[in-house]
């Protein structure tokens, strides 16, 4: 972990291949600089509410289906609080469910991405989400 | 019928009783005569006896005048004294009594003048009896005495006989009276009688007739009854209140409570378990203003706990004035039916959950496949030769196409359970949307493309567009060898319908196959020749099924395919 610098990306992925991929893709454009990976949800909320945590990441991308506490859990919570409900929350899943994307839009997702199966597509659409939310995007200070 | 008997009964009733009254008018008239009559026999029997006494006092004069003359004593002066008063006594009785009478007046008045004559000879007769005896001897014996005597006599024979006629005059007056009297009165009875007995007959067939309507309504009521209470369904009806003031036995058997405990004793609100009161408030409020009420699903918390699902149906039952009296309500036990549907629901929520994971767990590895045969290529390019790479190729596309066909199934599983939002669907602004955005990608193409004006139709407006997407895409896919693809869209009434088609030239297929066309992984082309997953038709059948409708194909091997399907309207 890297934790003298501050956190850009917040990854929160179950799948190791799937998590490999997406880290992959953003190394390539310079954007997994300061990346943290965490395996489920309930790793993702003590990453962001524990004791000592004071992170705010620029970017949160989430996904839906993990074990222990599901990302609609994290989205919510998130959401709930004052502080981090300003962090932009990308959910990327393999979800086309419209109860999931209605459900993450009414806790207020910023975006619901749905991973592309192909490899190309998929590299594309890591790139321009990491390109626009953390080069593009405009957050509060 | 009835007031044609009434008033046969009616005018019988009045008939006899103006007959009675007759009777009765007449029966007094007659007593009244009788007493007149009897009045009068009595009156003529009374101067009958006068005259007799008169009569009398005159032969006893004459025999003690007689006895007199020879036998001089004092006591015939008293006794002629009382005698003549006796006389004059009757004489003035006869006088008033015949007043009216004038023969009978003429004959007292001779009386009269006859009687003072005798008088005056008995006068003669005392004066003369106190001189000498010898000449008393001949005033008595005389002729002239003789012959008042017998005057006398006649007169008042006269008198008697005339009396005695009156008398039997007045005797048959009577009797022809009251034969009269007995005749009239019998025949006036006998006409009562009869009219009785037709009233009696007549009363007596309607009475008849009305105990066996009364047998027929008791009978009619009984049947109803039971039908009311052994109906298949539930029947109630509730007041204003909503307080049940009638139930069918069908409903305590369902509910467990019986009649003493529900009638005018529970509301319907009673009954209902929580979840279910608030909507029946709702829809009560709704009967009242509106005046019925109209498949409302309700759950009834039955006496043992157990919950009963019924359908309720009411119409309100209102008073001249438009105020609600009472519902008339019909109620289906739906149990079964809710049951087998909450199996539904939990099918469907096992089948979704079971989607849920297909979409994304399946999906997933084909990720890593790919993504990993790409890293592969990219990342060791310079270690792997060409037929390697070729490998790696063949293991990419077929994970696209598992993932293709994965994203397919989805979507055809996803359609059949998804509700049916109907609205007015413009036609022409889908399709020519769709249109635009499937010619982007075939610029380069040589296509001609025509789309006729499209009527509205009733229709879920996401699946229609899923409808053309496929259709389009398969006709703009299955022309792509032809050097001008021509493709017409249009649609025509047959039968009543609106029948949509579109028609291309392109490969076509043979008929024989037509009945796979629509199945789900059905192919008629090899997948080198048109990519594909088989699906697209199928879930195009699926929605037009869906929607009650029907769709077909004709097509010849290389002369391209017509497509025509129709939705019914909401008429039919």
């Amino acid at each position: 972990m890297i934790n003298n610098l501050a956190v850009e990306v917040l990854l929160v992925e179950d799948n190791p291949d799937d998590a490999e991929l997406t880290i992959r893709v953003l190394k390539k454009h310079n954007l997994a600089n300061n990346l943290v990976h965490v395996h489920d949800g309930e790793e993702a909320l003590d990453f962001l509410f524990g004791q000592e945590s004071n992170n705010l990441p620029k970017l949160i991308l989430l996904d839906l289906k993990m074990p222990k506490v599901d990302g609609i859990e994290v989205l919510r919570k998130i959401k709930k609080d004052d502080q981090k409900k300003i962090i932009p929350v990308v959910v990327l899943t393999s979800s086309k469910e419209e109860r999931d994307v209605i459900e993450s839009y009414q806790l207020g997702v910023n975006a619901y991405v749905v991973k592309p199966v192909e490899f190309e597509k998929f590299v594309d659409a890591v790139t321009q989400l990491g390109l626009f939310w953390l080069l593009l995007n405009e957050p509060p200070h | 019928m009835k007031v044609y008997f009434d008033r046969k009964v009616l005018v019988g009733f009045f008939l006899a009783l103006g007959i009675l009254a007759v009777l009765g008018v007449y029966s007094y008239r007659n007593s009244r005569e009788s007493i007149a009559t009897s009045q009068m026999v009595a009156r003529t029997n009374e101067a009958l006896y006068h005259i007799e006494r008169l009569h009398s006092a005159h032969l006893q004069l004459e025999a003690e005048v007689m006895r007199y003359t020879i036998e001089v004593d004092t006591f015939f002066i008293s006794f002629y004294h009382d005698r003549l008063n006796d006389a004059r006594i009757h004489f003035q009785k006869l006088m008033e009594m015949m007043k009216d009478d004038p023969a009978q007046r003429a004959r007292l008045d001779s009386i009269r003048v006859l009687g003072k004559k005798k008088i005056d000879l008995i006068n003669q007769v005392i004066q003369a009896r106190q001189l000498s005896i010898d000449s008393v001897g001949k005033l008595i014996p005389s002729a002239f005495n003789k012959s008042l005597l017998a005057k006398i006599n006649e007169t008042i024979e006269a008198m008697q006989a005339a009396e005695k006629k009156l008398l039997d005059q007045h005797i048959l007056q009577r009797k022809a009276e009251i034969s009269k009297f007995y005749s009239t009165f019998i025949t006036l009875l006998l006409a009562t009688a009869l009219i009785m007995i037709v009233l009696f007959l007549t009363i007596n067939s309607t009475l008849r007739a009305r105990l066996q309507a009364e047998h027929a309504l008791q009978i009619a009521s009984k049947e109803i009854n039971d039908l009311y209470h052994n109906a298949p369904c539930g029947y109630h009806s509730v007041d204003g209140n909503g307080l049940i003031v009638q139930m069918n036995s069908t409903w305590f058997d369902w509910i467990g409570y019986n009649k003493d405990e529900v009638i005018n004793k529970m509301t319907l609100m009673d009954l209902l378990t929580p979840a279910s009161k608030q909507l029946y408030t709702k829809n009560f409020e709704g009967l009242k203003t509106q005046g019925f009420l109209t498949n409302v699903e309700l759950e009834i918390s039955r006496k043992n706990g157990t919950i009963l699902f019924i359908i309720l149906n009411a119409t309100a039952i209102k008073d001249e004035h438009g105020n609600f009296l009472k519902s008339r309500s019909t109620a289906f036990d739906i149990t079964d039916r809710h049951l087998a549907e909450e199996k539904v629901i939990a099918a469907n929520k096992e089948l979704e959950a079971f989607t849920y994971s297909v979409s994304h767990d399946l999906r997933t590895p084909l990720r890593s496949i790919d993504g990993y045969s790409k890293i592969l290529q990219e990342d060791y390019s310079s270690k792997i030769d060409a037929e390697a790479n070729r490998l790696l190729n063949i293991i990419r596309n077929n994970a696209r196409r598992m993932g293709e066909l994965i994203d397919d199934l989805l979507n055809f599983s996803r359609t059949g359970r998804k509700e049916i939002e109907k609205s007015a669907v413009n036609m022409n602004v889908l399709v020519a949307n769709i249109q635009q955005e499937l010619l982007v990608p075939e610029k380069s193409r040589n296509i001609k493309f025509t789309v006729q004006p499209l009527k509205d139709i009733d229709a879920d407006n996401s699946m229609m567009r899923q409808v053309w997407v496929n259709l389009i895409s398969n006709a703009l896919k299955y022309s792509r060898k032809q050097a001008e693809a021509v493709i017409e869209i249009g649609c025509k009434p047959e039968e009543g319908r609106i029948l949509y088609y579109i028609r291309d030239n392109g490969v076509g297929f043979d008929m024989k196959y037509a009945d796979k066309l629509f199945g789900v992984f059905q192919r008629l082309h090899k997948i080198d020749e048109f990519e594909g997953t088989g699906v697209g038709l199928a879930l195009v059948h699926r929605i037009i099924s869906r929607h009650g409708g029907k769709i077909w194909a004709e097509a010849h091997v290389n002369k391209g395919a017509t497509f025509f399907f129709f939705i019914p309207t909401k008429h039919e």
